[in-house]
């Protein structure tokens, strides 16, 4: 790659502008001239977090995205066919003993990421999620690790993400550590929330109002949520708190630069082993594009970051950037997300409202005394669109035809249930480079090899009959179980000891001192909750670890240099 | 009894009835219709409501015909009567019948049938009889002077519906800090009044003219507040039907208002 | 009911020339001791609450018509659907006091002129905001509502931020 010509993005200095979230554009800053202190690389819950709290903290950003810059009220579209470009749908090897789907379900593209598609839970993991290996010990064939930051170092960022996104909760919530009240009220119930709160309540299971990032009230410009129901196409109506619409905002007025269309190619690095800025595809060329900077930070999700770091390796680093210990790619993880449909005598619309519908049950995101397996799964409400439900129709019932489209005439009397369950990491589940296979600007493309633990297939039995009993006790008839998974975590795990994993508590490489990772691959175990609210978290700590860091002049890993990266001061700069 | 622009005291309580009668009106409809009248119940309010509005109305014009007065007794007491088992109704549609029943009050007080709201037609009825009372040349509706039981349903009045809003408002996550407003005069107000009633003296009288004046105003802030709530609701007032059916309540606020206007009239004209 | 919008800067006449001439009224009345002024200024009043109920019903009805993205136009649309029967509750309640003294035969007292006083600054603010909206921004106007989100953004031209660091020392690496 060395060979081929690279240049400075642009010559000349340039106003830009970006989508506003209103329709309207917005000024820029042009920093593709500059060394900046932070090029992040996805914008994504991430990376667009921690953008947003960098810029603000008085630093140079440049956050790029492979993607477009979404204009919501502009790409969005009522239709689920026309959002497919919402999804990242890059080539890639799916492998080993149960592969796994990637697409729709687990990763997005452009600004924002996954959260312009995500369904908005936003839950907090519990303490024990952050100890399994103290709490469980060693389990054969799972390669448990303790996280290096427990819940109370997360609490207040958890809860400043919380604000920032203006999460709508339950004024009480039954689980985990006693919480200040979320920001905004609960939405009401839709119909399929209302089968889950029907089913637990005959059954004793405690069930609660879901917490979801998505506005009830009007805030600030935002307008709350009129239940249009296709959040997982991409909210026209700004109600949804993706990081689109929070987050990148501000992160353009702090200053930053968004540079969509921008595809990583590999990290660059000095003699001494410290990065110097990334080397990116532009979507339109075939040529190379150089941002440097001070400091790099990968945001690019589970596969994508693991794979820019192994395709970064060079005479230094020959295994890959930041991989001494073997870990990059290593330990990755899915949540199962398994299913089950019941028909109703009653008409549900399960396509009604925020497919989250309102309700949630954690009561059994725990071990569970007397049953055989370890960790626990939490029940929330589905509510997939006719496309989607049909899919799943073909896929799991085997229905096709005139059978399918006998079936999809009742659409709209199924509900579903829908686990996040817990996924034991292990060492052989990994993303690699495939070893030929190239992508169109001729990156080797990814390999993801994934297999169930025996505790993940267990868990799934035990849910899909919870799942089962609660539909039924609300009435529900001829109930059926698809089989899925959700989020992808894991593969750059962050740990204390620089021999066992990529990252240390303040996503900081072990490696190269000024290279970050800032996304759900530093995630050591899985912890059963949705993982976007954690990764916020984890990002406005990064943020704000940086921010002391750099006030104590220890950001810099030039000593005794007269480097560029010496000059990284948080000085504020007036733009908050 | 002093007049007022050539009105008793009662006819000008007669008038706020008849326009209070309507706002409760315009709210109800608001809130049944957004649920499909979907018990024939719903319709109740209006039969009730529209009956002490042609009472009222009547009654202003011929307030010395007995056949009218007696008419607006009648209709006052059936609104009384209706707010009562109203609220019933809203209370097991809203919660009891619920998913989830008792155990999730705190969710079902927030989004379903307003509890308390069925009382502001128990109020306005309770006027309509206590006009109706007077007119026909009582002093005392069960043994209570005018004055003192006007004054009471005043303050039971704005107390309930401070309630009521309050609980709206925190559904709203109190995301204007005006949203606290009738948690003050209001409430206020109500408190003030059994001290009035209690001791006659002049600073209770001065305080509660004054708390009366200031929630008369603050339900017109109310009112405006309201109307920019809907604005800012998807697509503003532009898509008026779906942000007035699921925003603020359109005239709640002018019902402070209203209730001020009857306790300053109950103070200087009964 | 759309039709009835142009009615409401119609309307608007009404009640600024009635509440502005009440105050003048008044005010003279109070300086020269004129029982006929007070007359003059207890009237007026009492026209324009009156002439204020359809202006404040029409404003609302005239709302309903208007195509109007978020931003700095809006945030004007807000603020005068806001003030609209702020500044009525203050019309009706003036009015009251004002019959209070005519009735009992009692020359304004500064209080109520400083009192009706704010009730006009408050009308000024909602007749400026009025105008904003419809001159500025052309909100209503027919032809041109359609280009509001449009000229707010060339209202607000890119501004970039300064930037008080030295541009790097040393020249761009790998040029081409």
């Amino acid at each position: 790659m060395g060979d081929r010509m690279t240049r400075v993005a642009d010559a000349r200095e340039r106003t830009l502008t970006a989508p506003g979230i209103d329709g309207e554009r917005v000024p820029m800053r042009d920093r593709s001239r500059e060394e900046v202190d932070f090029c992040i690389v996805g914008a994504g819950a991430g990376g667009g977090t921690l953008g947003a709290k960098l810029a603000e903290a008085g630093f140079s950003v440049v956050i790029i995205d492979a993607g477009p810059h979404w204009d919501p009220t502009r790409d969005f579209v009522s239709d689920e066919a026309a959002s497919h470009p919402l999804f990242w749908t890059d080539e890639r090897i799916s492998a080993g003993e149960h592969p796994i789907e990637l697409g729709s379900n687990n990763s997005g593209r452009g600004v924002g990421g996954s959260t312009v598609h995500y369904s908005m839970i936003a839950m907090r993991a519990h303490p024990d999620d952050f100890r399994r290996r103290t709490i469980l010990g060693e389990i054969a064939g799972a390669e448990l690790r303790d996280w290096p930051l427990g819940y109370a170092d997360l609490e207040p960022f958890y809860e400043e993400v919380e604000h920032d996104l203006q999460v709508a909760g339950p004024t009480f919530y039954p689980w985990g550590r006693r919480r200040k009240r979320y920001p905004q009220r609960e939405h009401d119930l839709n119909a399929c929330a209302k089968v889950l709160v029907e089913g637990c309540t005959k059954l004793g299971i405690p069930v609660a109002p879901a917490p979801i990032a998505t506005l009830s009230a009007p805030h600030r410009g935002r307008s709350p949520c009129v239940y249009r129901g296709f959040c997982n196409y991409g909210c026209t109506t700004n109600a949804k708190s993706s990081v689109l619409v929070t987050y990148v905002p501000r992160a353009i007025r702090a200053g930053a630069e968004v540079r969509p269309g921008c595809m990583a190619a590999r990290i660059e690095h000095d003699s001494r082993g410290l990065a110097t800025g990334v080397l990116y595809f532009r979507a339109d060329g075939a040529e190379l594009h150089r941002q440097r900077a001070r400091n790099v930070v990968v945001a690019g999700y589970a596969v994508e970051t693991p794979r820019l770091l192994l395709g970064s390796a060079s005479a230094m680093f020959p295994d890959g950037m930041a991989n001494s210990s073997g870990c990059v790619g290593r330990c990755f993880m899915v949540h199962t997300g398994d299913q089950v449909f019941a028909k109703f005598p009653e008409r549900i619309n399960q396509y009604k409202a925020p497919p989250p519908g309102g309700a949630i049950t954690e009561h059994f995101n725990r071990t569970i005394p007397g049953e055989a397996f370890v960790c626990g799964y939490t029940i929330e409400v589905v509510g997939p669109h006719v496309v989607d439900f049909a899919s799943r129709m073909a896929t799991s019932r085997g229905l096709w035809g005139a059978s399918l489209r006998r079936e999809m005439l009742d659409y709209n009397y199924w509900s579903g249930l829908g686990i996040v369950g817990e996924v034991l990491p292990r060492r052989d589940n990994r993303v690699e480079l495939h070893h030929d296979e190239r992508d169109r600007h001729g990156l080797p493309i990814p390999r993801v090899v994934f297999g169930y633990h025996g505790n993940d297939q267990a868990i799934v039995r035990h849910a899909v009959r919870q799942m089962t009993s609660i539909l039924e006790a609300a009435g529900g008839r001829e109930s059926w179980h698809a089989d899925r998974t959700a989020h992808l975590l894991g593969g750059c795990r962050m740990g204390h000891d620089p021999h066992d994993s990529v990252v240390d508590a303040d996503c900081r490489s072990h490696d190269v001192p000024n290279l970050w990772i800032c996304d759900g691959s530093v995630f050591p175990t899985s912890a059963a909750v949705n993982p976007s609210l954690t990764i916020q978290a984890i990002a406005s700590r990064t943020a704000a670890r940086i921010r002391e860091l750099a006030a104590r002049r220890e950001l810099s890993p030039h000593h005794g240099h007269a480097a560029p990266a010496a000059r990284i001061h948080p000085a504020p700069r007036g733009t908050a | 009894m002093s007049t007022f622009l050539g009105w008793n005291g009662l006819r000008w309580l007669n008038a706020l009835t008849a326009i209070m009668v309507l706002l409760v009106m315009v709210d109800a409809f608001i809130g049944h219709y957004r649920s499909g009248f979907a018990v024939r119940a719903q319709y109740t309010p209006f039969l009730s409501g529209g009956a002490i509005l042609i009472a009222a109305v009547l009654a202003g014009i011929a307030p010395h015909e007995g056949w009218a007065l007696q008419l607006l007794l009648v209709t006052g007491a059936g609104g009384v009567l209706t707010g009562i088992v109203g609220a019933g109704y809203h209370h097991y549609y809203g919660i009891t019948s619920k998913p989830g029943g008792y155990g999730w009050l705190l969710h079902h007080l927030m989004h379903h049938a307003p509890p308390l709201a069925p009382f502001a037609l128990s109020a306005v009825g309770a006027l309509a009889v206590l006009v109706a009372t007077g007119l026909r040349g009582s002093g005392a509706v069960l043994g209570v002077p005018l004055r003192t039981a006007a004054l009471c349903v005043v303050a039971v009045t704005l107390a309930g519906a401070a309630l009521q809003a309050t609980l709206l408002h925190y559904r709203g996550a109190f995301n204007n800090p005006l949203m606290y407003a009738p948690l003050t005069t209001p409430v206020l107000s109500a408190a003030a009044v059994p001290w009035l009633i209690l001791t006659r003296g002049r600073w209770a009288l001065l305080s509660v003219t004054v708390l009366f004046e200031a929630t008369f105003l603050i339900g017109f802030v109310g009112l405006g507040m309201h109307l920019r709530g809907f604005d800012r609701m998807m697509g503003g007032l532009r898509v008026a039907l779906p942000n007035v059916l699921d925003g603020p309540a359109m005239t709640a606020p002018a019902l402070f208002s209203g209730f001020a206007a009857a306790g300053l009239t109950a103070l200087y004209l009964l | 009911m759309r039709r009835a919008a142009p009615l409401h800067p119609i309307l608007v006449h009404f009640t600024i020339a009635l509440t502005a001439t009440a105050l003048a009224f008044d005010l003279l009345g109070r300086v020269l001791h004129a029982p006929g002024l007070a007359v003059a200024g207890w009237w007026t009043l009492a026209f324009s609450a009156a002439a204020t109920v359809p202006t404040v019903a029409t404003g609302v009805v005239s709302r309903l018509g208007v195509d109007i993205g978020e931003g700095e136009a809006r945030a004007y649309l807000r603020l005068h659907m806001a003030l609209g029967p702020v500044f009525f509750g203050m019309l009706v309640a003036m009015t009251v006091w004002r019959a209070v003294l005519w009735t009992a035969g009692r020359e304004v007292g500064w209080w109520y002129l400083a009192a009706l006083g704010l009730t006009a600054a408050t009308m000024a603010v909602q007749g400026y905001l009025g105008g904003e909206l419809v001159y500025r921004w052309g909100a209503a106007v027919e032809g041109r509502h359609r280009d509001l989100r449009q000229r707010h953004a060339s209202d607000t031209p890119p501004r970039p931020r300064r930037d008080t660091r030295p541009e790097p020392a040393h020249p761009a690496p790998g040029g081409a």
